[in-house]
């Protein structure tokens, strides 16, 4: 899996920031408590660890930890910041579908996709259905569908870009691990995504190029936690007008 | 795939139902449930679900449901499968996505009259003190050698850690750990998502309660435990939270290739299972094990904030106030446990999914301090409904491999559940009850209302009468919060 990535920072910042580069002395993943304190940027050293008497620390509010070191990266031209309509949680679940043509409107910059989805009654779970004119299309309302049940995507900013790509047996499977793959990327990497674009689709791979930030639990809202996604029910056809899936979600 | 209406039951009594071993199935498949739940059963697709369980190589006996049966992922909730070490085979399916999700209680000293004027100001400070609700952030940081301890030694880090008392290690299932844990075989994907949510409560039917003992039904085993009327009590409902859910993931991701390439033929693609004795069947185990001790550290901890919630409220001492633990269980593991099958003891690998242990006195694996009562069940009803205590039986280790219901287990779809909740607001229906709610989503509020579960009455109620463990108290909540 091909992984690039521009790490961002959630917040609006006045003016142009220097280019930093990524990534920070030592090198590989940063874990809490790993290899020092928080690294400052200015210096390019890490500060010292407090002196630890042993177990965990516990912090007063929140997990702030440590920050990320921000990198600018060019705002994609046609991302364009909607106005924060704050749904009221009764109707979290319902959702106006657009017409495909409407998400690929050029002139004024295409309004952030709203994804086309509807629920699906389950007992215990939550299902999807989702339906597009074409494959990618259907892939990526599937992906939006699932941060619009994790979150309000209408408060998320397209400032990071993120591409990867994924491989599975078969266009089913390819769905499951695509839907797998956006989840971990929320609940671990903490990033939520407002805009997909699906750059290459077959039977078995797909690649993409993923807009969004990284979440703020200041600034986000949280609905659903989605813990995982099943094969059950699991469906991806043709339908009358392009592609219809059928996704069920563990909760 | 054979629809419900192919399924033939035959009654066994007024508590079990039979499904004939049919087709491919090794075993039987049994059902508690009455009559009037039968009807509903019927209806949903889990009895097709006992079925394909009975289709598991190693299976020995029964496939097994307890009667708050309701659809899961490959196994129903409510299931419990019993499957022989030797050549059997293990299945996330029959453990769940939430490893170790479970339950505790602890008692005070303190009545009803002491805490119902206060439990406003009682309930904020739990909410304020334990993070709850999606993205809700751990307090804890630990550095990767802390992690692995806590994820081999479960409670025992904790309390090593001042997150709770040496005794409370004596009141939880099999010491608070599992032992076998090995966190080198966790991916890193669970551990990232684990990271930020040790010691958080977590959502949907997540919860912490506070109520109090409105019923006694066994009032010799009530005293030995310390329960008596009005007594104010605390119940924590919480689970392995993003740690389990991706270690499931990620288990099922590799046994589903698995299964098919050893040749096993099953029924649903969701029983994905591999060899106990072979290496994916260990690897699961230890990485399960890793979970299963996340999530007793997560309820000590959470225990803990319970107890200085209380010390600050009520300005004593834990001590003071009472707050001990009475018992801790888990509904969604897998242990090997020895058992008698065909009258002969061998050693099983017991898939309990929405089930909880009920074993009787005198066996070894209840702990000391129950040693003569038999194992403390209990049973939380969900947001705003009653929660039972019940001790666990000889009837149930001989049928049911030692185990009981774990809940209501869900009747309405959340969508159901929110059309029903339009206009109504929960939180103040359950406050004109008498219970004090604070939830961090209003959505969370609405879906879990009480109506859309079963009545854990009812499901109890078949329980006790099937014999497989006995009704020793109810407990009616006062303050609740909910992620």
């Amino acid at each position: 899996m091909k992984k690039s990535r521009d790490s961002g920072s959630g917040r609006r910042r006045e003016g142009p920031r220097p280019h930093k580069r990524p990534g920070r002395p030592g090198g590989g993943s940063w874990q809490p408590g790993g290899r020092g304190g928080p690294w400052n940027p200015k210096s390019g050293h890490r500060l010292p660890l407090p002196k630890k008497t042993g177990g965990p620390i516990e912090t007063k509010k929140g997990a702030k930890g440590y920050r990320r070191p921000t990198v600018k990266v060019p705002f994609p031209e046609d991302a364009v910041e909607r106005d924060i309509d704050a749904r009221d949680a009764a109707s979290a679940h319902d959702s106006t579908p657009l017409s495909a043509n409407e998400r690929n409107m050029n002139g004024g910059g295409a309004a952030l996709p709203r994804p086309q989805y509807e629920t699906l009654d389950h007992t215990a779970d939550l299902g999807i259905r989702v339906t597009a004119g074409t494959r990618e299309e259907l892939f990526e309302n599937a992906g939006l569908a699932l941060f619009d049940l994790l979150t309000d995507l209408s408060r998320v900013r397209a400032t990071t870009r993120f591409a990867f790509s994924l491989k599975a047996e078969n266009l089913e499977a390819l769905l499951v691990q695509w839907l797998r793959e956006l989840l971990y990327l929320f609940f671990g990497k903490k990033m939520v995504f407002c805009r997909l674009e699906i750059a290459e689709l077959t039977e078995d791979s797909l690649s993409v190029t993923c807009w969004g930030e990284r979440v703020d639990p200041e600034r986000h809202v949280f609905r659903t936690e989605i813990k995982a996604v099943t094969y059950h029910g699991l469906r991806v056809a043709r339908a009358e007008q392009g592609w219809t899936a059928d996704v069920i979600f563990d909760i | 795939m054979p629809g419900d209406t192919d399924i033939k039951f035959e009654k066994l009594d007024d508590c079990r139902w039979m499904i004939p071993k049919t087709g491919r199935m090794r075993v039987p498949g049994i059902i508690y449930a009455d009559e009037k739940m039968m009807v509903h059963i019927r209806v949903d697709k889990s009895p097709q679900q006992v079925v394909n369980v009975a289709h598991l190589p190693g299976i020995v006996k029964y496939s097994l449901a307890m009667p708050d049966i309701h659809w899961g992922y490959g196994f129903p909730i409510g299931g419990v499968a019993a499957t022989e070490t030797d050549g059997g085979v293990i299945s996330p399916g029959g453990v769940g996505y939430d490893i170790n999700c479970g339950c505790r209680l602890m008692t005070t000293t303190l009545g009803l009259d002491e805490v119902r004027p206060r439990i406003k100001e009682l309930i904020s400070g739990l909410f304020r003190k334990i993070p709850s609700g999606v993205g809700s952030r751990s307090k804890l940081k630990l550095s990767r050698v802390e992690e692995r301890k806590m994820l081999q030694t479960g409670a025992r880090w904790a309390i090593e850690n001042g997150y709770g008392r040496q005794e409370d290690l004596g009141a939880t299932e099999e010491g608070g750990f599992m032992p076998g844990a090995d966190p080198e075989v966790v991916s890193q994907r669970a551990y990232e998502r684990g990271k930020d949510q040790l010691g958080t409560l977590g959502s949907g039917n997540h919860f912490l309660e506070v109520g109090y003992v409105d019923e006694i039904y066994l009032p010799d085993i009530a005293d030995r435990w310390g329960l008596s009327v009005n007594q104010v009590t605390v119940i924590i409902h919480s689970g392995s939270r993003g740690f389990g859910y991706q270690i499931c993931d990620d288990s099922l991701d590799v046994m589903t290739r698995e299964y098919v390439r050893l040749g096993i033929e099953l029924p649903d693609k969701q029983l994905a299972c591999a060899y106990i004795n072979s290496p994916v069947g260990k690897q699961y185990l230890g990485a399960m094990a890793c979970a299963v001790n996340y999530a007793y550290t997560n309820r000590q901890v959470l225990m803990h904030w319970t107890r200085e919630t209380f010390e600050q409220v009520f300005k004593k001492s834990a001590e003071e106030l009472g707050l001990d633990l009475i018992y801790d269980l888990g509904h969604n593991v897998a242990r090997r446990e020895k058992h008698m099958v065909d009258g002969k003891e061998i050693e099983v690998c017991v898939h309990r999914k929405g089930a909880a242990r009920a074993f009787p006195p005198g066996h070894d694996r209840v702990p000391e301090k129950y040693r003569d009562t038999g194992q403390p069940v209990l049973i939380p009803g969900d947001m705003g409904t009653h929660s039972f205590l019940l001790v666990g039986t000889q009837k149930a280790l001989e049928d049911t491999f030692g185990s009981t219901c774990h809940g209501a287990g869900r009747m309405m779809s959340r969508k159901q559940a929110m059309r029903t909740a339009q206009g109504r607001s929960v939180a103040k229906e359950l406050e004109q009850k008498g219970i004090f709610v604070l939830s961090a989503s209003l959505a969370t509020l609405a879906e879990e209302m009480p109506e859309a579960y079963k009545n854990v009455a009812d499901v109890v109620g078949v329980v006790d009468k099937a014999g497989i463990s006995k009704k020793v108290a109810r407990f009616t909540p006062i303050g609740v919060i909910k992620g």
